[in-house]
């Protein structure tokens, strides 16, 4: 029972004792969360986040390792060329929706853990020691700060609604006179984009990259990261990565039936809220005092 | 020449049978569910390892078992399990969720399930024992400069008749034609009488003894691992797509198909691409062919 006892405060004691290293780790968490919420945005499911991730990872070490470019500008680049893959990648997917959009995004995220498995350039299966560590809180935190207000201002702007009314239904946003195609490519491919950057701040706080950092346990954590959050508000992945990332720390004290535990509470979550722990109106106080109405589910 | 290229076409038909017994347990799940059941190979693992650990304490115990006795108690023991994983992580989430929730929960289960048979059985490669095979030997076929060993047909003996049952089951059954029912419309079916909470605990049942199936014939083959269940379950998968979803025959034909491709890959040409070729053929079918190379007996452009 005392241990019981103390390892649960222990969990909250925690919160104020993380290190630079842990916060940097959620807040690079925090930001491929988002990257995936970003196609969610408009209702679509990319499950291969990791593909990106890797693929910025790659670019930024790179030019950073190699060409000597300033680190903010090799983040930069990073996200671009993710972005621009994105974009290449989107252009023939995002025809798919639903589970075979989730499936051909998973493929392609094999297929660029393969190719750097194979691609002798950044090592192949050896991956690149020795990156400099160039990763702060200041990086992450103030690229974490601007996609916020980013995602924040989206909401009541013309793209938002336009993302939001494509989300809902497709063909009644083409009726109203929504660019569909424009909309999912543009959410697609800015996903792409925070993915690379995400990456390239990994690379430069992990110092040490290979091809199977990115593999498909990666893009399960981050899917859980918004699915577990909640997928419908851009703050439910940040607390969702938040939880995982911070969870999986302070869970050591049960060591061994560490994924017990895990799955229990990601399947109960999935039980009671099957859409994330924050929804819509979850933080709207006012709600919460409001007489209980026949509310539409 | 010759005499490797047919050793080859043997090990393609191996692999293909397994694969396709893992595949067409996808394609009744996701057939008569419209569910990606993603702990579907970690179901075919724990199956590999009910046969072995039975194998094992048989024969410190009565002597060495024959074969088909393994087969069948691990597709016993996977077919529970299979039942458990419905019970735990489908049936709670209703029916009207997203499509991906079910998807989450059941990689949770995997994971769960990957990290229970590391405790259980150690994280180490295993395979059946040496005297189970050494006992099969004396029905080797030999034909001229051909070895076909008694395991081999086995193998591909066992997932014949396996597949063969099953379309019978589907096809002439009451029981299959409910199950048909609810792939078609599950309201329809309940209206009509269908126990539609029956059926779906039956479809996991038979799909899950499947994979135990082809966990078994796997471990025969190759070897034991805990994480042998992700490759199982993505190369279902793949398979899934490619014949068709929710074609059962399509998956068996292009089960073998890719079984041939695999081992004939390994063998002729690189094999460090030979996962990105798949997932490269994988995309291309999704992105031109969604419906899979015989068709798909089912709408599967699952919605929201």
């Amino acid at each position: 029972m005392r241990v019981v006892i103390d390892s649960l405060a222990s969990i909250f004691t925690g919160l104020f004792t993380l290190g630079e290293a842990d916060l940097i780790t959620i807040g690079i968490n925090m930001i491929m969360g988002l990257s995936m919420f970003l196609p969610m945005t408009v209702g679509q499911l990319s499950f291969g986040q990791a593909g990106f991730m890797s693929i910025g990872a790659h670019i930024a070490v790179v030019l950073t390792l190699y060409a000597g470019v300033w680190f903010p500008v090799a983040l930069l680049l990073a996200g671009l060329g993710a972005g621009l893959v994105g974009f290449l990648v989107g252009v023939p997917v995002l025809r798919l929706r639903g589970l075979l959009l989730a499936l051909v995004t998973f493929a392609f995220a094999q297929v660029v853990e393969v190719f750097f498995l194979n691609f002798t350039p950044t090592g192949a299966a050896e991956g690149i020691r020795g990156i400099f560590p160039y990763t702060n809180l200041w990086y992450v935190f103030g690229f974490l700060v601007l996609l916020i207000i980013f995602l924040a201002r989206l909401r009541h702007s013309r793209m938002g609604r336009a993302f939001e009314a494509v989300k809902l239904d497709e063909t009644a946003a083409e009726a109203m006179g929504v660019n569909v195609t424009r909309a999912k490519l543009m959410a697609f491919s800015t996903g792409a984009f925070v993915a690379g950057v995400g990456g390239g701040l990994y690379a430069h706080h992990a110092v040490f990259i290979q091809y199977d950092n990115f593999d498909f346990k990666r893009s399960v954590d981050i899917a859980m990261y918004m699915v577990l959050g909640g997928m419908d508000v851009f703050y439910g992945p940040l607390l969702g990565a938040f939880i995982i990332t911070y969870l999986s720390t302070a869970l050591q004290f049960l060591a061994d039936w560490r994924w017990e535990v895990w799955g229990s509470i990601v399947i109960l979550v999935m039980i009671f809220r099957p859409q994330g722990i924050l929804g819509r109106d979850t933080l709207n106080v006012r709600r919460w005092f409001r007489a209980r109405q026949a509310t539409p589910a | 020449m010759l005499v490797t290229f047919i050793q080859q076409v043997i090990n393609g038909l191996m692999l293909g049978g397994s694969y396709a017994l893992v595949a067409i347990g996808y394609t009744l799940i996701f057939g008569v569910l419209n569910l990606l059941h993603l702990a579907h190979g970690e179901v075919a693992m724990i199956g590999s390892y009910v046969g072995l650990t039975l194998v094992l304490v048989a024969m410190s115990q009565v002597g060495v078992l024959p074969v088909w006795v393994v087969l069948i108690a691990a597709m016993i023991g996977a077919g529970i399990v299979g039942i458990i994983v419905e019970l735990i992580a489908f049936r709670p989430l209703g029916r009207k969720q997203l499509h991906i929730t079910p998807l989450i929960t059941t990689i949770a289960v995997a994971f769960v399930l990957q990290e229970a048979a590391v405790k259980l059985f150690g994280s180490e490669q295993r395979s059946f024992p040496v005297q189970m095979f050494d006992q099969l030997k004396a029905y080797d076929l030999q034909l001229g400069v051909f070895r076909i060993t008694y395991v081999q047909m086995f193998i591909i003996g066992a997932s014949v008749v396996l597949m063969v049952g099953l379309y019978f089951f589907v096809e002439k059954t009451q029981m299959g034609k409910a199950m048909r029912a609810c792939a078609e419309n599950t309201v329809t079916a309940r209206l009509l009488g269908v126990n539609v909470h029956w059926i779906t605990v039956w479809t996991f049942g038979i799909a899950s003894a499947l994979a135990g199936a082809a966990g078994v014939l796997i471990g025969l083959a190759y070897n034991i691992t805990p994480l042998m269940g992700v490759n199982l379950g993505l190369k279902g998968l793949t398979i899934m797509l490619f014949g068709g979803s929710g074609n059962i025959v399509g998956a068996m034909v292009a089960a073998l198909i890719l079984g041939m491709i695999e081992t004939m890959s390994v063998a002729y040409l690189v094999p460090a691409w030979k996962d990105g070729f798949a997932f490269g053929i994988l995309i291309l079918i999704l992105l031109y062919k969604p419906s899979g190379l015989f068709g798909s007996r089912l709408q599967i452009e699952a919605g929201r």
